[in-house]
C-alpha cells in the first residue's frame, strides 16, 4: 500500500495523525465517545505534543461523565503538548465546576498567558469572556 | 460539562475555527474548543474510519495511516529504551533515598521503567523533552482503565476520591517538574514550591530545586533534604501531606502496572482497527460483486 496516497502533500506521518483525529472527531460528533476515545489513544501515542488529541480525547471522558479523568487527561495535555491553552482553559472550566476555585483561578491565570504568549488574539478573547460566565 | 456538542468537522479552511465561526457553532456561554480537523483531510477519507463501516469511501488511508503510526512507535521505541536504561541507572543511584528507593524496586519488577514516573525523572533527565512520549503512555493508560473499569472503580483503586480535599491530579504534579524548566503554565519556583507540597512528609522534602537548577545530572541529583518551613508548619500539615504523598505514590505506581500492559494493548487496539478494515472491504466487495 502507498502511504503516500491522499496526503496532499503532508509527510505520511503527519497525514495518519491528521487522518485519525479526523476519524475521531467524526465518531465524537457521532457521539460515539467510546470509539472516539480509541480514536484518539492510538493517535497521541503517535503524536503526544497534539493539543487536539488530548482536548478531545478528555471531552470524551467529560462527556462520558467521567469528570476527574477528564481533568486528570486536560492537565496532562497542559504538559506534553506545551503550550497548550486550550487544555489550560478547559482545566479551569472543569476546577471551576467543580468548586475548586483557588486552583481554577491559577488555571485561568495560565490560560491567559499561554493565550497572549500565542500572540492569539480571538483565543484570548475567548478566555477573557469566561469570566463573564463563571467570574 | 466544559465543551458543547459538535456537529463534524466544518468546511473551514484551517483547524483553527475564526471567532465568528466559532460564535455560529458554539454557544456563546461555553465555546467549543474542539479544534476541526484539517480541510486537507478528505472528509470522506476520515468517515472511512474502521469502527464506521458505513464504507463511504475506499478506506486507503485510514489503513496507512495505521502503518505510518505503527512505524512511527517502533521509531519511538528505541528512543523510549533509551530513556528507560537512564532512568533505571539514576534510580539504581539513589536508592538510599526510601521513596526513589521504593519506585526503583516497582519499576524493577514491572520492567517498564519509562514510564515512570515518570514524568518526574524523564522531565528532569532530558529537560523536558521525553516528557511527551511518556505522558502520552500514562494518559492513554489512564482514559483506557476509566473506559473499561468506571470512573468511580479506578480512582477508588488509585485511592483518590473526588471528595476528598487532598486529591491530586497527576498532570499538574508532573507539569510542576517539567515546567520548571521555564517553559510553561508554571514559573520555576512555583514548580518547585508545589512539588516540595506534594512530595513533603514528614518534615521531609525531596529537594527537586538542586535537580532543576542542575538538570543535566538528571534524576540521580534528587536529594532528599530538610524541609523549608519550619518545624511547626511540618506539624501541622504532617497529616495532609502524607495524604498527599500517599495518593501521588498511588497513582505513580498504577501507571507502572499499566505500562507493562501498554504494548498490549496497543496491538489489539490496531489489530481492531484492521480487522474492521478487513471486514469493511470485504462487505464493500461481496456488493460490488467482485466477490
Amino acid at each position: 500500500m502507498n502511504a503516500l496516497i491522499g496526503t496532499n502533500g503532508c509527510r505520511p506521518q503527519e497525514h495518519a495523525v491528521e487522518i485519525l483525529y479526523a476519524t475521531g472527531f467524526r465518531l465524537h460528533a457521532q457521539e460515539r465517545y467510546r470509539d472516539a476515545a480509541q480514536v484518539f489513544h492510538v493517535m497521541l501515542q503517535a503524536a503526544p505534543a497534539d493539543e487536539r488529541g488530548w482536548l478531545a480525547l478528555a471531552d470524551c471522558h467529560e462527556k462520558l461523565g467521567q469528570r476527574s479523568v477528564a481533568l486528570e487527561l486536560f492537565s496532562v495535555g497542559t504538559v506534553a503538548a506545551e503550550p497548550a491553552p486550550r487544555c489550560m482553559l478547559s482545566r479551569f472550566r472543569l476546577l471551576y465546576d467543580l468548586d475548586r476555585t483557588q486552583e481554577a483561578d491559577e488555571a485561568y491565570n495560565a490560560a491567559l498567558e499561554l493565550a497572549a504568549a500565542a500572540a492569539d488574539d480571538d483565543l484570548t478573547n475567548l478566555i477573557q469572556n469566561e469570566r463573564w460566565v463563571r467570574p | 460539562m466544559s465543551t458543547v456538542a459538535v456537529t463534524g468537522p466544518s468546511p473551514v479552511s484551517s483547524p483553527h475555527m475564526d471567532s465568528a465561526q466559532r460564535s455560529s457553532r458554539a454557544e456563546p456561554s461555553q465555546p467549543n474548543l474542539l479544534l476541526a480537523p484539517n480541510d486537507n483531510i478528505d472528509p470522506d477519507e476520515a468517515l472511512a474510519g474502521f469502527l464506521v463501516l458505513e464504507a463511504m469511501s475506499h478506506g486507503v488511508g485510514l489503513e496507512a495511516a495505521i502503518k505510518d503510526v505503527n512505524l512511527l512507535r517502533q521509531q519511538k521505541q528505541a528512543e523510549w529504551d533509551k530513556q528507560k536504561a537512564a532512568l533505571m541507572q539514576a534510580m539504581k543511584a539513589k536508592e538510599h533515598s526510601s521513596f526513589w528507593g521504593k519506585l526503583g524496586k516497582i519499576c524493577g519488577n514491572v520492567g517498564k521503567i519509562a514510564a515512570v514516573v515518570a514524568s518526574v525523572a524523564v522531565a528532569v533527565g532530558t529537560g523536558g523533552a521525553g516528557a511527551p512520549l511518556v505522558l502520552a503512555v500514562a494518559g492513554v493508560c489512564l482514559s483506557t482503565a476509566a473506559l473499561a473499569q468506571g470512573e468511580f472503580h479506578i480512582l477508588q483503586k488509585l485511592g483518590v476520591s473526588d471528595k476528598l480535599a487532598g486529591y491530586i491530579e497527576i498532570g499538574t504534579a508532573v507539569a510542576s517538574v517539567a515546567c520548571s524548566f521555564g517553559a510553561a503554565a508554571f514559573k520555576g519556583t512555583e514548580a518547585v514550591s508545589a512539588f516540595q507540597k506534594i512530595m513533603s512528609t514528614g518534615g521531609k522534602v525531596v529537594a527537586i530545586g538542586g535537580a532543576v537548577a542542575t538538570g543535566a545530572a538528571g534524576v540521580a541529583v534528587i536529594e532528599k533534604g530538610m524541609a523549608d518551613g519550619a518545624a511547626e508548619d511540618w506539624n501541622a500539615n504532617a497529616e495532609r501531606a502524607k495524604l498527599d504523598e500517599s495518593h501521588f505514590e498511588q497513582l505513580l505506581i498504577w501507571v507502572l502496572d499499566e505500562l507493562a500492559n501498554n504494548e498490549k494493548e496497543h496491538r489489539k487496539t490496531v489489530n481492531g482497527f484492521k480487522d474492521a478494515i478487513e471486514t469493511r472491504n470485504a462487505t464493500l466487495a461481496i456488493a460490488s460483486g467482485a466477490a
